[in-house]
């Protein structure tokens, strides 16, 4: 009997070290009718398996307009990314997705687009850039603002490059005081005090934001001073996840399941709900 | 239309199942009541009192594979499971149980269909009993079914004392046994329906008066920060026992288990009492177990009418009565209800008659 | 706190308890309470549960009774009762072992309780939350209690004591007789291993044992860890048989008989039988019983030269 928790198989394809304890996995479908037909869209995420160690959430990182594979970064954190960071190009996986909401894309149509990512957090975010930049005449100014911990912690960094040299993005990078190289010529300051100096205009923009608790609560408190309304500001949640599609009972918020009403929220969302989270 | 039939009848009918598929029913295990499948009708105890485990674990075993996988040279194979299609009937489920499906089914038909819980749904004829004595710590009609309800059964039988049974379809895989059995379903006078109909209104008179629900909502819409919770939840050990005895708890776990380089990937109860259920390595959102204890009630009085169409309580009363520290969600509900008058009166300054 | 030991009444603790409380040199109490049971045909039983006060008000809830089976020690090393200063706890001789073990494994710091002893000839068994008239299982395998003998606690350990037992007539033994460890020892390694698939089969891992126990305070159980995953985590045989073996392992030595985790079983396991093993093992092995004194140090941290090798091939 094949059912909904059965993971269809992946190979790796290709691994990129980002930084320290991130990596970047392109993976190819072995059934090649999936390679042709999966589709997804930006924000929506996947249950990963390592079989032998489980199950884990990642969103996919690489943007739908990729076609032929996809792309999640993981940092290793417990038993499921450990063994991931162990595997060899390859080597199978297996995949259950995609789930979950995704951006809000059609409305942010015509709109200024300002995407403020903190470490690991840019990865659904550089899925949705991508995404945008696919099509890049339909959206208005775009700004990126994009910090890690240190210059090794920053992920995807050649295309940090690209995104810098490209002149239809106003692009800053910063890295946490302390955390610069000698050679960095980027900023140097936590991201939500960088934000401020940007002079970002909230009439006709979204701010798109996604990074450390820490970094999304400070980030989204300056965009409220900067004028940006709630239902304007749009980030991820993320909970324990096994089933990541609505059953297990694990992920909620109040009556929101995360695998199921998101990962993608408004902050007017996030204000509707309880403080369990 | 409803018909008669004798116990003899009823045991017959069992003789002869027993032979063709599987039968569930309520047996003794060493002084604990369970559902088991049954060789002879021998084993069946009819005698009132629900079973300690509900009926959930016929549908949603308490651990199961869900598929099977080995790691080759080349990769990865994956084995499913059999299918499941072995014809099987319970017999004896109380309504409160056989409602508990019925609300089950909407959390696993929704968006996607669980196939592990709804392949043994199909295959599964449902005989419920209805309940002439309920327990002390019965409270379905305070959840608005009753020891009568007839959603979640395909035929529910009554017993009208004197070795006879009424019955009544339900469901089209109702009238499929009724038809394949027929011989043994007789005609009914109006009188034992009459006495069928007393018997329900007695029972379901004596019984604990329905809970408010929408006003029970509109409070645990508005208070989850609300401090009577931490007063609530306090002493709760959280031990599980509730919602694995609970008939409509559904949290599970995924777990893979090698062998070498083979395995299985597994599907097991979970529960939100436990601190590790929502648990990350970055954080944790119900420190407390307290909180814990909010999450039942709101996830069986609050969110799941949010997204479906009914409580997810049904009012078995089986964590009532097995609570190791005496924890009582009715009380919680009624306590709820209390505070409902509280604001109800502060707002609108009048008497409100509850 | 810790002056002179005064056996007195109930009353009277309840008023020194109040006293304490309104000059705030009580945070909590943690004792019985009784709680009313609305039924389904509209009577009302009662039980008892825990009770939590932190309010004189609350000081006139508190019950002692013979359905006071709780050990409410295990409350004592749970997050939620950390941030009180100063806890007054009623126990019965089995609990107050369960604090000893805690002292002598630094887990508790004695100064921040105030110990009200119990006296107790028996305590009633209850079947799907209704009274029996029977002896509570962890009574017939109560140390210190045979038929009409009251278990009382050591005084030099306790700060008050009610030395009155309960009112009303001492519980009659069970008419079915349990399973004793007599009757395990004498079946052989296939009947006992048979007896013991049987009973595992039930178990549903929902962990109520651990979270009952006064000594299973582990803020991460071995049994919950994946990495490594030492115990699987599924309701199936193995998993079962480990994680009670396991169990029984860790509190060789430690448990102190409370008997808790076999009255809390929702399927019934026979569990005090495991840990009742091991209590013998220990004491045959090194002469030692825990929970008899909280100044003694545990036994597997501790050795003798003449300690018993013959195991040691």
């Amino acid at each position: 009997m094949n059912h909904i928790y059965q993971p269809s198989l992946m190979r790796i394809e290709s691994i990129k070290e980002e930084a320290p304890d991130v990596k970047t996995f392109r993976l190819v479908f072995l059934d090649p009718v999936l390679r042709q037909t999966f589709h997804f869209q930006a924000g929506q995420f996947g249950e990963f398996s390592v079989f032998g160690e489980g199950e884990a959430t990642f969103c996919i990182a690489s943007s739908p307009t990729w076609q032929g594979f996809i792309e999640c970064s993981v940092k290793m954190a417990g038993k499921v990314t450990q063994a991931l960071h162990r595997m060899d190009v390859g080597e199978v996986l297996g995949f259950r997705g995609p789930y979950g909401n995704h951006f809000p894309m059609k409305q942010m149509e015509n709109k200024d687009l300002i995407f403020v990512a903190g470490g690991i957090g840019i990865a659904p975010l550089r899925s949705l850039i991508w995404n945008c930049l696919g099509s890049r005449d339909r959206f208005g100014k775009i700004t990126i603002l994009y910090g890690a911990r240190s210059v090794a912690d920053l992920v995807y960094k050649d295309e940090l490059d690209t995104w810098e040299k490209r002149h239809d993005i106003h692009f800053t990078k910063t890295v946490d005081p302390g955390g610069e190289t000698e050679d960095w010529n980027g900023r140097i300051g936590f991201v939500p005090l960088v934000m401020r100096d940007l002079e970002l205009d909230p009439r006709n923009a979204y701010a798109i934001v996604c990074g450390p608790p820490i970094m999304i609560k400070f980030t989204i408190q300056g965009l409220d001073a900067m004028g940006f309304k709630p239902d304007k500001i749009i980030t991820t949640l993320e909970m324990k996840m096994k089933c990541g599609l609505g059953k297990c009972g694990r992920c909620n918020i109040g009556h929101i399941y995360v695998c199921k009403d998101g990962p993608v929220f408004t902050f007017a969302d996030i204000q509707a709900l309880p403080a369990e989270f | 239309m409803d018909t008669l039939i004798s116990k003899k009848d009823l045991d017959r009918i069992i003789d002869s199942i027993v032979e063709t598929c599987q039968v569930f029913a309520p047996v003794n295990q060493e002084g604990i009541k369970l559902f088991q499948e049954i060789q002879s009708k021998d084993q069946i105890i009819w005698a009132d009192g629900n079973c300690h485990r509900s009926v959930k674990e016929i549908f949603f075993p308490i651990t199961e594979p869900i598929f099977f996988y080995k790691k080759t040279r080349l990769g990865v194979k994956i084995d499913p499971i059999q299918n499941h299609n072995k014809k099987r009937v319970l017999i004896g489920i109380r309504p409160c149980d056989a409602f508990a499906l019925y609300v089950m089914d909407q959390v696993f038909t929704w968006d996607y269909n669980d196939e592990l819980y709804l392949a043994l749904r199909k295959n599964t004829v449902i005989i419920g009993l209805s309940c002439v004595r309920p327990e002390p710590f019965c409270f379905c009609t305070a959840t608005n079914i009753s020891p009568f309800e007839e959603r979640g059964s395909d035929i529910l039988l009554t017993d009208l004392g004197n070795g006879m049974y009424h019955s009544r379809i339900i469901t089209e895989k109702g009238t499929a046994f009724t038809e394949r059995f027929k011989k043994y379903f007789k005609e009914i006078t109006p009188e034992q329906e009459l006495k069928k109909e007393a018997l329900a209104n007695t029972v379901i008179s004596k019984m604990p008066a329905p809970f408010p629900i929408a006003d029970i909502k509109s409070w645990l819409d508005r208070n989850f920060g609300h401090p009577i919770w931490e007063e609530l939840g306090l002493g709760c050990i959280g031990c599980g026992t509730c919602t694995y005895l609970c008939p409509t708890c559904h949290c599970f776990d995924l777990t893979d288990e090698n062998r070498g380089y083979s395995g299985q990937r597994r599907r097991n109860w979970d529960s939100c009492a436990f601190d590790h259920f929502t648990k990350m390595a970055a954080h944790q959102p119900r420190t407390f177990q307290w909180q814990r204890f909010r999450q039942r009630v709101m996830h069986k009085f609050k969110y799941y009418m949010d997204k479906f169409s009914h409580l997810a309580c049904v009012g078995c009363g089986r964590c009532r009565a097995l609570c190791p520290v005496g924890k009582d969600i009715y009380q919680v509900i009624r306590a709820i209800q209390k505070e409902t008058n509280c604001q109800n009166q502060n707002l609108k300054g009048a008497k409100k008659g509850k | 706190m810790r002056a002179r030991i005064k056996v007195i009444r109930m009353n009277e603790i309840k008023a020194k308890l109040k006293a304490l409380l309104k000059n705030a040199e009580l945070d909590l109490v943690i004792g019985y309470g009784e709680r009313k049971i609305p039924t389904s045909d509209g009577s009302e039983i009662t039980g008892i549960c825990p009770l939590f006060v932190t309010r004189e008000s609350g000081i006139d809830g508190l019950v002692w009774n013979r359905h006071c089976v709780h050990n409410l020690v295990t409350y004592l090393t749970k997050k939620e009762y950390k941030d009180y200063k100063k806890i007054a706890i009623f126990v019965k001789p089995c609990d107050l072992k369960a604090i000893y073990v805690l002292c002598q494994e630094n887990q508790i710091d004695r100064q921040r309780l105030l110990i009200i002893g119990l006296a107790c000839n028996g305590m009633i068994r209850e079947k799907m939350g209704i009274s029996t008239k029977e002896l509570a299982g962890k009574c017939i395998t109560c140390r210190e209690s045979s038929e009409g003998a009251v278990a009382r606690c050591q005084k030099e350990h306790t700060d008050l004591m009610i030395e009155s037992t309960p009112e009303g007539s001492i519980p009659s033994s069970s008419e079915k007789k349990a399973l004793t460890l007599e009757d395990l020892e004498k079946m052989s390694g296939a009947d006992r291993w048979a007896f013991w698939q049987k009973q595992f089969q039930k178990c549903l891992r929902c962990y109520a044992c651990r979270a009952v126990c006064p000594l299973c305070y582990c803020e991460q159980c071995v049994c919950d860890m994946s990495q490594p995953q030492w115990i699987e985590k599924s309701p199936h045989l193995k998993g079962n048989f480990l994680f009670h073996l396991v169990r029984a392992f860790h509190l060789t030595g430690r448990c102190i008989g409370c008997g808790e985790c076999e009255r809390v079983c929702p399927m019934g396991l026979p569990l005090t039988l495991l840990n009742q093993k091991m209590i013998k093992e220990v004491k045959d092995l090194y002469d030692y019983e825990s929970g008899k004194d909280p100044e003694q140090a545990p036994v597997l941290s501790q050795f003798r030269v003449d300690d018993d090798e013959s195991f040691i091939k």
